[in-house]
């Protein structure tokens, strides 16, 4: 099998495991939304509710798997360091 | 409510328009081939695409929709920011690479890669056609909706001067101008909310004086068919005898009964709020029709309700959700649904998917992901600072959510009312550009070009595609005329719906299952599209505002569809690549043994 598909097949490994992990959160937030919409409105931390940290919390948590897929992923032809940021 | 116009905006306009439209003209120059009109020759720098991805997707949705609904009904419009994001993990991590090494030009072309069939190109072109144009509509009708108070121009000039500066752009220079577009227009927009939301908290929260309970809206219509507004029963105007619409949206009352809170913190913004008295402003359901000598007289009432900031920091206070909160499946059934459309669609979005192939290679097209992940993101956490601060400004007009937040803006000063309207203005030219070119491509590349196997050459390529170009902007003003009623974000989560149910299936199993047959891959878009369209059109929002009927009477039984349709077309694939693979099978055969046998 040529280094360009191991690559390949290695990035879409990493994706989809990452997929899995942002779906299962994802989902975790619309269930709790349409079972138990009243968790919702309890306080959290500092004062704000469980709605508002669980939205920004599934943004920062997409932007961090974004970073940690850049870091894993590799380049299909041969760049020295092309899988990191920059 | 009217909007006067003001010369700095007028200035600021005229501005960013010229600066774009040169930019445009001047990198046109440069972009003569068919690859470097509709794949800007796939040599943009990934952190350049990345923005420009953000200015893509930002669309006058996002900024002007999602603030009004925040504006309006609190938490709800905050759903959509979360599941448009949402829809970047799956583009990122199960899309982006393979549809790069697949393709030229188009998705048909990565979908198509292993098939070389023709029925797929055109099923793929057409979805893509009518995607397209679907979200065209609210980014027009944004569009319309942005010029009226910033120039004082009607709905339809503003629809006209977007179609046409758009499609100038478009015909100009193809992919390469509007990349740079977008790349401007994302970073201003980014740049600029941020700085608003930075005076939002500064400024804090006030509480205002209680004065108005309800405004009234009457439209007569004449035997002739000519109208007239009334505003609480005089004459809609600013001259002697005639009134206007109050700009609403006000707190009541801060904890602790203090008549101000000073500059707050980006946290503290929402455990005040949620302590808050907000005044907000519902339409009432029912409208007052009243036949009378001189015509008929149809009266929309507007009423002020106090509500805990408690109740808008959580999901179920807009008419789409309100059911949330009390058993109502329905309304259950319409949350998932939207957020399943939300999540599968951006990465069927085919403005989107042209956008990977601008890029050299699959590491910059995960890169400018990432980059596009980031300021896509920020801009999404900064619409709650913006439609909360929409909602307790006094700024809001309650006939129209989509002002929402150039209306924040002009409480700051007529400047940065000019420069938000200007940058939103940029937003929908960005977006538009985008989406028109995305149509061109699948016209002339897909369908004259691969399925009616016509040979241009590469120059008539060009031409075709502007004059396709020319064609789908026509369209597209018209639509954004028809549908100038309905917010803007609402009409996005159809545009998403159909996206989603018609391209997505077909786009995950070609990459992950090797049993996918053309036949399949064919019916599995055109089920999934046909069958959200028509569930679209038969909606209750559909019958209400844009045929006019009684919304009881839609055939459909909840709003989104994609919760059906989606898997619908995921089952159309399977089933039908199940049959027409062991159909191949004897296909495979030589013809002279089959018929022997």
């Amino acid at each position: 099998m040529s280094q360009s598909s191991l690559c390949s097949q290695r990035n879409a490994r990493w994706g989809l495991r990452l997929f899995f992990l942002y779906l299962f959160l994802y989902a975790g937030f619309i269930g709790v939304n349409a079972l138990a919409p009243e968790v919702m409105s309890h306080p959290w931390w500092g004062g704000v509710n469980v709605a508002i940290w669980s939205g920004m919390g599934l943004i920062a948590v997409a932007f961090g798997l974004a970073v940690l897929y850049l870091y894993h992923a590799e380049d299909d032809h041969h760049e020295q360091g092309g899988s990191q940021v920059g | 409510m009217i909007y006067q116009a003001s010369w700095t905006a007028i200035l600021v306009f005229g501005v960013f328009v010229a600066g774009v439209l040169g930019i445009s003209f001047y990198l046109g120059s440069k972009a003569k081939s068919s690859h470097g009109y509709y794949a800007a020759h796939g040599q943009i720098h990934w952190f350049v695409n990345g923005i420009a991805f953000a200015g893509d997707y930002l669309s006058a949705a996002s900024f002007l929709g999602i603030c009004g609904m925040i504006a309006f009904y609190g938490y709800d419009g905050f759903l959509y920011s979360i599941g448009y994001l949402a829809g970047w993990i799956v583009a990122l991590f199960v899309i982006a690479e393979p549809l790069k090494r697949m393709g030229k030009f188009t998705f048909a072309d990565a979908l198509d890669a292993q098939f070389h069939s023709r029925g797929v190109k055109l099923a793929a072109a057409i979805s893509t056609l009518v995607v397209s144009l679907f979200y065209l509509i609210p980014q027009m009708v944004g569009a319309g909706a942005l010029v009226k108070p910033l120039l004082g121009f009607s709905h339809l000039t503003g629809v006209l001067l977007v179609g046409v500066v758009v499609v100038t752009i478009v015909v100009t220079a193809g992919m390469v101008s509007t990349t740079w577009v977008q790349f401007i227009k994302g970073s201003l927009l980014v740049f600029f909310c941020a700085i608003l939301t930075v005076m939002i908290m500064q400024r804090g929260f006030t509480v205002a004086p209680e004065d108005l309970q309800e405004q009234r809206v009457t439209v007569l219509t004449s035997p002739d068919g000519a109208k007239k507004t009334f505003v609480n029963g005089v004459p809609q105007g600013r001259g002697p005898g005639e009134g206007d619409l109050q700009p609403v949206g006000h707190i009541r009352r801060l904890p602790g009964d203090v008549a101000s809170t000073g500059p707050l913190g980006p946290f503290e913004y929402f455990s005040v709020l949620e302590k808050s008295q907000v005044e907000v402003w519902r339409q009432e359901p029912k409208k007052l029709t009243e036949k009378t000598d001189v015509g008929t007289a149809v009266t929309t009432v507007y009423r002020a309700q106090l509500k805990p900031g408690s109740d808008l920091l959580v999901p179920g206070a807009s008419p789409t959700f309100k059911g949330l909160h009390n058993g109502d499946w329905k309304a259950k059934v319409d949350f998932v649904s939207l957020m399943l459309a939300l999540f599968a669609g951006t990465a069927s979005l085919p403005h989107i998917l042209i956008r990977y192939y601008t890029v050299k290679d699959q590491a910059s097209a995960r890169k400018s992901t990432v980059v596009g992940i980031a300021s896509i993101g920020f801009f999404y956490v900064l619409t709650l600072y913006l439609g909360f601060g929409a909602m307790t400004s006094g700024a809001l007009d309650v006939t129209n959510s989509n002002m929402a937040a150039p209306l924040l803006a002009r409480t700051f000063g007529e400047l940065a009312f000019a420069v938000i309207s200007a940058i939103a203005f940029t937003t929908v030219l960005g977006t538009v550009s985008g989406l028109i070119l995305a149509a061109s491509g699948a016209v002339v590349h897909d369908i004259l070009t691969n399925f009616c196997k016509i040979d241009l050459h590469d120059g008539a390529k060009v031409t075709a595609g502007k004059l396709a170009a020319v064609v789908v902007g026509v369209l597209a003003m018209i639509l954004g005329v028809a549908f100038e009623k309905m917010n803007v974000t609402f009409l996005v989560g159809w545009a998403f719906n159909i996206a989603a149910s018609a391209n997505l299936p077909a786009l995950v199993m070609v990459l992950f299952w090797k049993g996918t047959t053309k036949t399949g891959v064919t019916l599995s878009i055109i089920v999934g599209m046909l069958s959200s369209l028509t569930w679209v059109l038969f909606s209750k929002e559909a019958y209400q505002h844009v045929y006019g009927l009684n919304p009881a009477d839609a055939l459909a039984p909840f709003s989104q569809p994609g919760i059906v349709t989606i898997p619908l077309a995921f089952v159309v694939l399977v089933v039908v690549s199940l049959l027409t693979s062991k159909k191949s099978n004897s296909e495979l055969l030589p013809e002279t043994m089959v018929h022997k046998a």
